[in-house]
């Protein structure tokens, strides 16, 4: 008799744990990033994640990621021509954040917090300046600023099925 | 106490009945251990997995009782169509990876083992140190990435190709997706709300939103999502450079996820879509494919079904400039 009634208690048991909800949500509410913002413009002439973003990239060797962002002449200029000598007046953020494993899926990373932000302002089709922002902080001037313009200026759009 | 008894018996009696009404019962076939694969994984997909999601179902004697045999049955038959480990090695490298990632995600959302089967089978549950191993296991098959200068070379003449197209304006006619919603062009057009380098398939998206998207995020309202809000995510191939950073390669696809808690109240409030390869076609073969999109996003519910934690994009004024 105790075995019969072990094995009803049981068989309900099972029977209502194979009834319960089998797909947890397990995560809460996730809120914005706000550690990968930009908070203050300090030394920033504007907030460059509001403008266009013409491409990403990834740096696996910094364990960064990068945005390159543009103005609307930036922005016209890129999608029409593609890159490389941009008219006067085109200004071009490249954002680098430091990346993090996504907590919301494994195998994915995601920007944790901007380290630089590098700015490159086209006076006429071959010449420009570079800024360096450690945050929103300017940095002084560095003697790669060439390579690094030539870097920048030279990343493709991404390439969009039109 | 003689009622007791008596009920007690007559339950006893309407399980020995049941019992004569059975399933047919899964097939139990031994499979060796999976090639490629460490031992110290096999042991644990064996332990924990292999039940349902192998041809080799080790069914204990509370299994085959009628009528939880046939809620057995159920979880053995849609886990093998899911995943069967039987078939492991007619699968690509690439499709290995995408179920290996996606079980391990599972694991890590407390979906898998499902908890009404540990409950069952406590010995099946993963001890931290069996989840540390696979993720160790499978972070080491994340997509290989090299230098390829043919893809290279590919991949500069498709972006020339694309600025000629869009010079001339050409663009191609994009069909609706099964579920009615048709394909929203200027979406690269809008703010990206965060990126992701997705390693475990070789994938760099971009997230964008529209005004009403942006607008939310400005004013915290993203959860749940107001009405009219769209999210659009774009992936490309990652392709490498000389200096070893990562570019968009190919384009692989845009989905959109569009908010109206009226109009797509059937699907959990978001209209869903997907448009893969350059030619865009329209994912899904019914409307019932958004099943599919609502299970993958089951997980985060509390968080109106939106995996992207976006970026903040404050509207900041510059005070010395």
């Amino acid at each position: 008799m105790k075995n019969t009634s072990y094995i009803g208690v049981a068989l309900l048991l099972t029977v209502i744990a194979g009834c319960t909800n089998q797909n947890p949500a397990t995560h809460a509410a996730l809120g914005l990033n706000e550690d990968a913002a930009i908070h203050e413009l300090a030394d920033l002439p504007e907030n460059p994640l509001l403008l266009h973003s013409l491409t990403s990239r990834i740096q696996p060797q910094d364990g960064t990621l990068s945005t390159l962002y543009g103005n609307a002449i930036a922005y016209n200029h890129a999608r029409t021509k593609g890159a490389g000598n941009y008219p006067a007046g085109a200004i071009l953020y490249y954002v680098t954040w430091q990346a993090a494993a996504d907590r919301e899926w494994f195998g994915a990373n995601v920007p944790e917090r901007i380290k630089t932000v590098e700015q490159v302002r086209f006076t006429d089709e071959h010449n420009a300046l570079y800024t360096q922002f450690t945050g929103n902080k300017r940095e002084s001037e560095k003697s790669t600023s060439q390579s690094r313009i030539d870097l920048i200026k030279n990343m493709k759009i991404a390439d969009f099925a039109e | 106490m003689k009622k007791i008894r008596l009920v007690v018996l007559s339950i006893a009696v309407i399980i020995a009945l049941m019992q004569l009404i059975r399933p047919e019962q899964p097939s139990n076939i031994p499979i060796s251990d999976l090639p490629g694969i460490p031992q110290e994984v096999n042991a644990i997909l064996r332990s924990s997995c292999f039940d349902c999601h192998s041809s080799q179902t080790n069914l204990r004697w509370y299994d085959q009782l009628t009528p939880v045999n046939y809620l057995v049955n159920d979880h053995i038959i849609k886990g093998r169509k899911a995943l069967d480990f039987s078939n492991w090695s007619q699968l690509t490298p690439a499709v290995q990876n995408t179920k290996l990632y996606y079980s391990l995600n599972k694991i890590l959302w407390g979906q898998m083992p499902l908890p009404s089967y540990l409950l069952a089978h406590p010995q099946a549950a993963l001890s931290e140190k069996d989840i540390h191993t696979l993720k160790d296991f499978v972070r080491s098959r994340k997509a290989p990435i090299g230098i390829d200068t043919i893809k290279t070379d590919k991949i500069k003449q498709q972006f020339t190709d694309f600025v000629r197209g869009k010079m001339g304006q050409s663009k191609q006619t994009v069909q609706p997706t099964p579920n009615g919603i048709s394909y929203i062009s200027d979406y690269r057009n809008w703010n990206i709300i965060s990126i992701t380098d997705r390693f475990d398939n070789g994938t760099l998206r971009m997230i964008y939103g529209n005004d009403i998207a942006v607008r939310a995020i400005q004013e915290g309202r993203t959860n749940p999502w107001p009405d009219g809000a769209v999210l659009a995510k774009a992936a490309w191939k990652q392709v490498a450079n000389a200096d070893g950073s990562l570019s968009t390669g190919d384009f692989v696809q845009v989905e959109f996820m569009i908010k109206d808690a009226k109009q797509y109240a059937a699907t959990a409030g978001w209209g869903w879509a997907r448009w893969r390869g350059k030619d865009l076609k329209p994912y899904g073969g019914t409307a019932l494919f958004t099943a599919e999109c609502i299970a993958c996003h089951q997980p985060v519910k509390a968080n109106d079904f939106v995996f992207t934690r976006p970026l903040d994009l404050k509207k900041l004024t510059a005070k010395n400039h």
